[in-house]
């Protein structure tokens, strides 16, 4: 998943090594003493050091070179005042920086503990920003940036499985139908979203959608563990209330306000088919 | 956020005037677009309201009025996806309370949702292709989306008429489902009969075989979803 990770730093891990050879020749053709080269600054605030070389795009420790440094002096305040999209995802995610910044072997490399509790992390930092109270819900653009599809992958699976473990009959194809109705019913919903002339972007949308069937996950649970129609009832009427209140935010304010309930009607539907498929498999 | 959507899948969308000019060259491609379809779906909430409302109304044929500039494939697809669902909760629902009242075993049926995944979409995907081929022939054309948009609207009736099939009255259920059938028959039949006059003899005989299409569809769901054999 670090490959997908590298999707979010807008530098190519190849171009590193480019920009070394350029740091190399800047420094190889610097006669003048050093100071008008700033010195090479750390990993973790590479806002400072925004080059204002030819490529304004790469954030890497690159000291200005030293014949423009009057224009730089100008140059750097207004190239760094402009705040550019990548910096918070840096800044979120600051140890990747430090690996995603250097040289690519270092995400490779690292052990594989490293990276699947990075990816844990991630998913539980993303899941407590969709499903539990916090004070981003309101702008779902703040709510999910650092959106990853591993989350929804294992809360689908898991669904399946719980559905499939409860059915005494025909376990195969509960779990079939489980994962195809939630999958495709992700895509169609995010499709229907996109054609309503709404804004979002598509794999957040199916990451959002999926980490709001985390409380499902847990009614399915309970389901399977307890067998009482009535307590069945309850259990999922709460976690699909949950879960519908989780997706709210985001799906209202993705669309026109007066497409709102056109928007929001299927993500409900999709929900209550799922909560009945859970009350009804025993 | 400017960044994040430059790489993301709503480049199709934003990329309409992209798409136009590579209509000619690209033109089977641009189908696959999202871009494509979003005329299709430039319904308010209180268009789809009001064409829910529309279709509730036997013999009135305004319906391809209201649609003929600006037909919706929203409704079609969501009534559809409705009643899908619908179908198999209160199917499965009437087969458990019949077994239940008889102290059998019972065992949900998945077949339910998957079979009437079939009957629904084929019926909203089939039935009005095959017209438009029809209509061609006999040169009356109307517009495939028209079509859609009209069958899928008169699915709508069903919901309600299932809803209430889950009375346990054999004689109700029949009457609910014809009357049901009957609505929608009604629905569709004038409002096809707006485009069609001017296909000379052949008209009663399309509407007459719409028409019976409709009931026979109404019979089948009473027959599958409704007859319990405990």
């Amino acid at each position: 998943m670090s490959n997908s990770h590298s999707d979010t730093v807008p530098l190519h891990p190849s171009s590193q090594s480019d920009i070394d050879e350029i740091e190399n020749l800047i420094n190889a053709s610097v006669q003048s003493g050093p100071a008008t080269v700033l010195p090479a600054r750390p990993p973790s605030p590479p806002r400072a050091s925004i080059p204002v070389s030819s490529t304004p795009f790469i954030q890497s420790q690159i000291p200005p070179p030293p014949p423009q440094s009057s224009s730089s002096n100008q140059k750097v305040p207004t190239v760094a005042a402009a705040p550019p999209p990548p910096p918070p995802y840096v800044g979120n995610s600051s140890s990747i920086a430090a690996t995603g910044f250097g040289p690519a072997p270092n995400t490779l490399t690292e052990p594989v503990w490293d990276t699947v509790k990075r990816d844990l992390s991630r998913i539980v930092s993303n899941l407590k920003l969709v499903v539990f109270p916090n004070p981003y819900r309101e702008d779902p653009g703040k709510a999910l940036r650092d959106w990853d599809l591993w989350g929804p992958f294992f809360f689908i699976v898991f669904l399946g499985l719980t559905l499939s473990w409860s059915a005494s009959v025909k376990k195969s194809e509960v779990f079939a139908v489980a994962f195809a109705l939630l999958a495709a019913g992700a895509v169609i919903l995010t499709l229907n979203v996109l054609l309503l002339g709404g804004h979002i972007i598509f794999f957040q949308s199916l990451s959002l959608l999926g980490y709001c069937l985390f409380p499902l996950d847990i009614g399915a649970l309970i389901c399977m563990l307890k067998d009482n129609v009535i307590v069945k009832i309850v259990v999922v009427s709460v976690t699909l209330a949950w879960s519908s209140w989780a997706a709210y935010p985001f799906m209202s304010s993705a669309v026109n306000p007066r497409r709102k309930a056109l928007a929001l009607y299927p993500v409900f539907l999709m929900y209550v088919s799922v909560g009945f498929l859970i009350i009804a498999i025993n | 956020m400017a960044l994040f959507e430059a790489d993301s899948f709503t480049r199709p969308a934003a990329g309409s005037p992209r798409g136009s000019d590579e209509s000619q060259g690209g033109g089977w491609l641009h189908k696959f677009t999202v871009a494509a379809y979003k005329p299709y779906f430039d319904v308010d909430t209180s268009d789809v309201l009001d064409r829910l409302k529309e279709s509730l109304y036997p013999f009135k044929g305004t319906f391809t009025e209201k649609t003929a500039t600006n037909p919706d494939l929203y409704g079609p697809f969501w009534i559809c996806t409705t009643l899908i669902f619908v179908a198999a909760s209160i199917g499965t629902f009437v087969t458990y309370i019949a077994h239940k009242l008889r102290d059998k075993e019972w065992n949900y049926d998945i077949n339910l949702i998957t079979w009437s995944a079939g009957v629904f979409y084929g019926y909203v995907t089939m039935v009005p292709l095959v017209l438009f081929v029809i209509l061609k022939y006999f040169s009356a054309p109307s517009g495939l989306v028209q079509l859609f948009c009209l069958y899928g609207y008169s699915l709508f009736i069903f919901i309600p008429a299932m809803c209430l099939s889950v009375v346990p009255l054999e004689i109700f259920r029949w009457v609910i489902a014809g009357v049901a059938g009957f609505m929608s028959a009604t629905f569709v039949a004038p409002n096809l009969k707006a485009h069609i006059t001017s296909a000379g003899e052949s008209w009663f005989l399309i509407v007459a075989g719409v028409f019976l299409l409709q009931l026979a569809i109404a019979v089948v769901l009473k027959l599958y979803l409704f007859t319990v054999s405990v």
